[in-house]
């Protein structure tokens, strides 16, 4: 069971990662620079087509892409391995948009923030990131969000489903200025062999 | 063995053409000359080498002082390849020995010291001078050593009043192996494991990085020239490329280090990623040094194989002195076939001058001869005492290789390797089918031979891999490599698209090259990129453009590496290869990023395989340079045979699970 990656991301088109922290290392060293690229740009597309006080996840090959995004449209994604229970997903990230609300108080400073900026100053992000690999240690968590019994969680077998009914994956790639051309290269060629999207 | 081969050359006849022979290459220093210089001036302790002798030439070696060398492992491995015994002998080296052994007192002999630069070692030295072992002590170290253990060095020397002993500290720059002329490999281990798996941390690749990097300025200073640099993007040998541009940037800026020539012509150092061309390291070749190299044990030169002795199987060790042994040096690139038939040749005028000689003397056997009871009038005896010790050497030469060719053979009647190479360079289906499930067969060849298929052949077919890869598993299910074939299929994909890739920064579009600019464009650009990818991986027709058809032995399938060479011989712009000229002032690099700017053809190359080489592909860029007239050396972070390279492969497989 694992956590490749928690992002912090304020919602809207477009969306932008404010915060974000990740475990790649099970990736070849090489390969991590594109990973990391398009787990961004999963997380940003859906924020961006997850609507208010909404919650998503999106079963991706070997990845689980989970996504809610809060009222005041600070929106959180995390994305786990297929073991990694929903639940406990879910209410990692309603904790960790809480300790970002906290930290940075006027919501305005939102704007500025970008993830190398807001890392350091936000340091319960890597601390929940390691503590939750685990997520037997989110236990007594559990037992204090107990709103989260009552929401409904929208289940997306590919993120295909989650465009917009014109929206195709690939233009979408291919449009991306925040993908290299080796992501862009890589995404093709896992496409042309069958492992979409999956590149591990 | 003659009528053997008869058959063998007969079933690999419409492989092989007629022949050529090896052109000698130009006389630019080779690289192996270069080491043995800076050797043997390291042992000439502080006598002047004559300066009338150019480094194009061996140099007049003088016995000089007595003396005894120290080498750890790694001095050794650098030395021995290069100097034998007799060169030591001549070079007034009395007696060599190992820095970790203990050792006696020889108080009235200097000390030459050649080693790796270690904590480990330098902690040693000290304690052998502050023991006083020796008369002066010579310290030459295999790459630079770092300001932190000379400053310990020192410190330690002065508490104890002995740093007088030390008549020299200097750093050599031969962190690497030179096995050929045109040959050379970095011994740095497990490179492409390193490269490709999970879990690699930043310090692992930096530590990695940096041994290749300094390998290499070791190789560029002993060359005595500043290249000018291509790489492969988006993989290792990016990471290389730039770390050693910015060693080379920081000697080439301080002139009296005296490392590099300024006007000695710039060769072209090609940095290429293993994976974008795996075919090479696991087909079966014909060639002499690549069969040696794939079924015997071959390290350093040194081959170890067992040999059939008075019907007893003895193991033995060959020595091959690359600059000597005229049978290599004449057929290692050559068809197996061929390399039996120069043996046969050479053993009889062997014969012949040896018969002749004893005719002139008079004395039935050579033995005889050697004894001085035999009357001998003096003239003849002089003509005969010069022409022996020749004579003795060339039968040594020729009895090494009659006994490996020997253990060639039984391998290759044993494993059939002449219809794999056949089967290999047609790639039908219905053949490979036949050769995998022959029961007869060594599974590790076959799958060697399904991994050819499916990387080179023109249109693989995807559910026959499967088949007969299942059908391996089934023969051999304890085989370790078979996680090898795995790891392939699932990274082939991302292989192929590192190997393709355009630079991750747009660069400004070639104005020659229309419609073909960089940039968020998509389809078109890709596709382009692709249709080179298909062109380098599955190579058929282009192959007999390149080398032309009398050199079909080296096999149908031309590695990457040899493309890139001959782009960069001809000067043609090659926009999957980034540049970096150390030389150029750190703003003008921009400029001059995507390679379209260095049109010039390249006077010479040193072409380097980050993740591993083997001597077919080492013999394959030879082609090219004999060809091109036009010296080219070819090195690896580490030679690997078929079956190493797949064990690294097998590993990643597992590790992925």
């Amino acid at each position: 069971m694992k956590i490749f990656s928690i992002l912090v991301l304020t919602g809207g088109k477009p969306a932008e990662i404010r915060a974000s922290e990740s475990d790649l290392s099970q990736f070849g060293f090489f390969q991590r620079g594109s990973v990391q690229e398009f787990m961004n740009f999963t997380a940003k597309t859906l924020v961006e087509r997850t609507g208010s006080g909404q919650r998503q996840s999106v079963e991706q090959d070997e990845f689980m892409v989970h996504c809610y995004v809060r009222p005041d449209n600070l929106a959180g994604v995390i994305i786990t391995d297929r073991e990694y229970p929903l639940r406990v997903a879910f209410t990692l990230i309603s904790k960790i948009l809480d300790d970002f609300t906290a930290t940075f108080t006027p919501a305005t400073t939102w704007a500025t923030l970008t993830p190398n900026a807001a890392n350091p100053a936000f340091p319960q992000l890597k601390e929940q990131f390691v503590k939750y690999q685990d997520p037997h240690s989110a236990d007594s968590l559990m037992k204090v969000q107990k709103e989260l019994d009552e929401t409904k969680v929208i289940l997306h077998k590919t993120i295909e489903s989650v465009l917009e009914r014109e929206e195709k994956l690939d233009a979408l790639v291919e449009r991306s200025n925040a993908l290299s051309m080796q992501t862009k290269a890589f995404y093709k060629t896992a496409k042309k062999t069958n492992s979409c999207c999956s590149l591990m | 063995m003659a009528s053997f081969l008869t058959q063998l050359a007969a079933n690999v006849a419409d492989v092989t053409g007629s022949p050529g022979t090896p052109a000698s290459l130009p006389t630019a220093p080779s690289l192996r000359t270069a080491t043995r210089t800076a050797l043997l001036k390291m042992l000439a302790l502080d006598d002047e080498v004559d300066p009338s002798t150019s480094s194009t030439t061996t140099p007049v070696v003088t016995a000089g002082q007595w003396k005894v060398l120290i080498l750890d492992s790694e001095g050794r491995d650098v030395l021995t390849p290069v100097l034998n015994l007799s060169d030591l002998r001549d070079t007034g080296v009395t007696v060599h020995m190992s820095l970790g052994a203990p050792r006696q007192p020889l108080r009235d002999v200097p000390a030459v010291y050649f080693v790796s630069p270690t904590a480990a070692n330098i902690t040693r030295i000290i304690d052998d001078i502050a023991a006083n072992l020796y008369e002066a002590f010579y310290l030459h170290f295999t790459s630079s050593l770092p300001r932190a253990l000379l400053e310990q060095l020192a410190q330690s020397l002065v508490q104890r009043d002995a740093a007088h002993r030390v008549a020299k500290v200097m750093d050599q720059y031969l962190p690497f192996r030179v096995l050929e002329d045109g040959l050379f490999s970095l011994a740095v281990p497990r490179a492409f494991a390193t490269v490709h798996a999970p879990g690699t941390s930043e310090s692992q690749m930096e530590a990695l990085v940096d041994q290749v990097a300094t390998g290499l300025f070791g190789v560029c200073t002993t060359l005595g020239s500043v290249p000018v640099l291509r790489y492969a993007r988006g993989n290792a040998a990016e990471l290389i490329a730039a770390r050693l541009e910015a060693k080379l940037r920081d000697a080439a800026m301080n002139p009296r280090n005296g490392l590099f020539d300024a006007d000695a012509p710039r060769p072209v150092l090609v940095l290429l990623d293993r994976h974008a061309d795996l075919a090479t390291m696991v087909a079966h070749s014909w060639l002499y040094s690549a069969l040696v190299h794939d079924v015997l044990d071959l390290k350093l030169n040194r081959i170890a194989c067992s040999v059939d002795e008075n019907g007893q199987k003895v193991q033995k060790t060959f020595d091959i002195d690359a600059g000597t042994d005229f049978i290599w040096r004449a057929h290692a690139g050559m068809p197996f076939p061929e390399v039996a038939e120069a043996v046969d040749v050479e053993l009889n005028k062997y014969k012949q001058e040896a018969q002749d000689i004893l005719s002139a003397t008079g004395a039935t056997s050579l033995e005889e001869m050697n004894s001085m009871d035999t009357p001998l009038n003096t003239k003849q005896l002089q003509s005969a005492l010069t022409q022996l010790p020749a004579l003795t050497a060339r039968k040594r030469v020729i009895d090494t290789h009659m006994q490996v060719a020997t253990a060639l053979l039984s391998a290759i009647q044993a494993r059939g390797l002449d219809v794999l190479f056949e089967t290999e360079q047609k790639l039908t289906r219905t053949a490979v089918a036949e050769i995998v499930k022959d029961p007869q067969r060594d599974p590790v060849d076959k799958l060697r031979l399904i991994l050819v298929y499916e990387l080179t052949a023109h249109d693989p077919v995807a559910s026959d891999v499967a088949d007969w890869l299942a059908h391996v598993r089934t023969q051999a299910p304890e085989m370790p490599y078979l996680a090898a074939a795995d790891w392939l299929k699932s990274q082939r994909a991302l292989l192929a698209a590192t190997a393709s890739t355009a630079p991750a920064v747009p660069a400004p579009a070639p104005p020659a090259r229309g419609g073909n600019a960089p940039g968020a464009q998509g389809g078109g650009d890709l596709f382009g990129r692709f249709n080179r990818l298909a062109e380098t991986l599955q190579l058929g027709n282009a192959y007999e453009t390149l080398v032309g058809a009398a050199a079909s032995w080296l096999g149908r399938h031309v590695p990457a590496a040899v493309r890139h060479v001959e782009g960069v011989l001809d000067g043609v712009p090659d926009d999957r290869l980034g540049m970096l000229d150390p030389r150029l002032p750190r703003g003008a690099r921009g400029a001059v990023a995507n390679g379209a700017a260095s049109a010039a053809p390249a006077r010479s190359a040193i072409v380097v395989m980050v993740g591993g080489g083997n001597y077919l592909e080492y013999q394959q860029v030879q082609e090219v340079a004999r060809s091109k007239k036009r010296a080219v050396v070819y090195g690896a972070t580490e030679m690997l045979n078929a079956k190493e390279f797949l064990q690294q492969l097998a590993e990643l497989g597992v590790a992925r699970t």
